[in-house]
């Protein structure tokens, strides 16, 4: 497992598409943080992060999609999964290897955002101002359950298709869907009352804002690890029959 | 070292793969050879576990291939059709991998001597993607032997080489065959004929041949060529 995890991560570095999607994820929530007016702390009066965890899950689903869509799409058009099935391997490995692999990137990821602006935001604090640490640890742990969860999601789109392209489009969109899809399904006026409620809680969004309150929950906790767990086992199902699946 | 009993594997209604029994020992160079779409991928893809036969079984020293994937793997080098590789690894990257994947010890000694076995030296600080078709074919040869197997499955080895990379790999080969068993596919019969001991010919998925190369060509004389015309030719009635 950790030869495959070292593995997927030289292949992620090698490529220009690691590099760019980090730094994309990065430019991106930078625009959010200091200079569109509407979200910029220089432009607020109350010092936070909130601009940057309120953006930052839709750029997050750039970067995993990006890292995950070659992992096993490439594999299969260029034939080299057939290399790594026939390894004394089991598909667990290999599947667990490659996430690994992808929850490293997103970890990897904002921490960089997390040594870049969180110092500098508090420097712009008035002498004897902090900000809410507490809230911050809970938004970077709930953005590290969200990327772990696109992450299981990417991966397991990956191995249905073999274009990387068509990987990509299909993880971000279900990644998008689950993330705000909910939600916005659940503002329909039938739904008013009762169901918007519940399905509202369907979708990541609400799971993750209620962890970025700083309120460790179980059931927000066991929501995303249910999710993993189910599509990471989608995967290894898949990987299995994998020389009989008809790939996209 | 490999034995197979009675293997065969459909798709759909269309059997790939038809009763196909035979068996290669340590010092054996078998050149399988058969049509395209004969079945050839698909018998090697079935001694590797990655394809499980509809019926007979696949043994490699003694072990059912499908009910000990993992043990009969780590004892089998295989060299998939089209050499499948990661291009944009390093040489030593991807041998290191291969390396780790399959449980070699001292791998750092062992990688050293395998880059100087397929004679990869000088292009061993390369990236694959950058290496030209023959030396990638030795990244593949590499790869397939880094865990020292005793059983080696080759799909093609041969295919796209010039012949100056054609008399590399030959000679590559000659040398790892000493204390192994091999099994070689290829269309090139010059190659069955400066390799092989032993030749299985196999057409529309059944065995039509399994004779050493010498009793082949004391039977048809020395144009291989002809003799597998002879025997896959859909006019010729062939008998066992």
């Amino acid at each position: 497992m950790i030869a495959i995890f070292k593995k997927e991560f030289l292949q992620f570095f090698g490529q220009i598409v690691g590099y760019a999607s980090i730094a994309l994820f990065i430019l991106l929530t930078g625009l959010y943080v200091w200079v569109f007016p509407s979200y910029s702390v220089l432009e607020q009066t109350i010092l936070s992060l909130e601009p940057f965890f309120t953006w930052a899950p839709i750029f997050l689903i750039l970067v995993v999609s990006a890292a995950t869509m070659r992992q096993f799409a490439e594999e299969s058009a260029e034939g080299t999964l057939e290399l790594l099935v026939t390894k004394p391997l089991s598909s667990s490995q290999i599947v667990f290897g490659k996430y690994l692999a992808a929850v490293s990137i997103v970890a990897m990821t904002l921490l960089l955002t997390a040594i870049t602006y969180v110092p500098s935001v508090q420097a712009l604090a008035l002498e004897g101002v902090s900000l809410d640490y507490g809230s911050i640890t809970g938004a970077y742990l709930g953005l590290f359950l969200l990327g772990m969860t696109f992450s299981a999601v990417g991966l397991f789109t990956s191995i249905l298709v073999r274009s990387q392209m068509v990987s990509f489009l299909l993880s971000g969109t279900i990644n998008l869907i689950a993330y705000i899809g909910f939600e916005l399904l659940a503002e329909k006026k039938q739904f008013a009352g009762y169901w918007d409620y519940i399905i509202e809680g369907l979708g990541c969004k609400a799971h993750y804002e209620s962890i970025s309150l700083g309120l460790l929950d179980v059931g927000d906790i066991f929501y995303f690890i249910a999710l993993i767990i189910t599509f990471l086992s989608l995967a290894i199902m898949v990987v299995q029959r994998w020389p009989y699946l008809k790939q996209l | 070292m490999l034995v197979l009993d009675r293997v065969s594997k459909f798709y759909g209604n269309q059997r790939a793969v038809d009763s196909l029994s035979f068996s290669v020992n340590k010092g054996d160079i078998v050149g399988f050879l058969g049509p395209n779409g004969a079945g050839k991928s698909t018998t090697m893809r079935m001694i590797m576990g990655f394809l499980r036969p509809n019926r007979g079984s696949v043994k490699v020293n003694g072990l059912d291939v499908q009910a000990n994937l993992k043990r009969t793997r780590q004892q089998i080098g295989y060299l998939p059709e089209g050499n499948p590789l990661y291009h944009d690894l390093y040489v030593r990257e991807f041998l290191r991998f291969a390396a780790s994947v399959t449980g070699v010890p001292n791998p750092r000694k062992r990688i050293e001597e395998t880059i100087h076995l397929v004679g990869l030296q000088r292009e061993a600080h390369k990236k694959i993607g950058q290496l030209s078709k023959g030396f990638k074919q030795r990244v593949g040869l590499a790869h397939a032997l880094i865990h020292n197997p005793n059983l080696l499955i080759l799909d093609e080895p041969h295919s796209g080489l010039d012949p100056n990379q054609l008399m590399e790999v030959r000679a590559r080969l000659r040398e790892i065959a000493i204390d192994k068993a091999i099994i070689l596919s290829t269309h090139l019969m010059q190659e069955v004929q400066a390799l092989c001991d032993r030749v299985v010919i196999i057409n529309n998925g059944k065995l039509v041949v399994d004779k050493t190369l010498v009793e082949l060509e004391r039977e048809h004389g020395k144009n291989l060529e002809a003799t597998f015309a002879h025997y896959t030719s859909s006019k010729t009635s062939v008998k066992l």
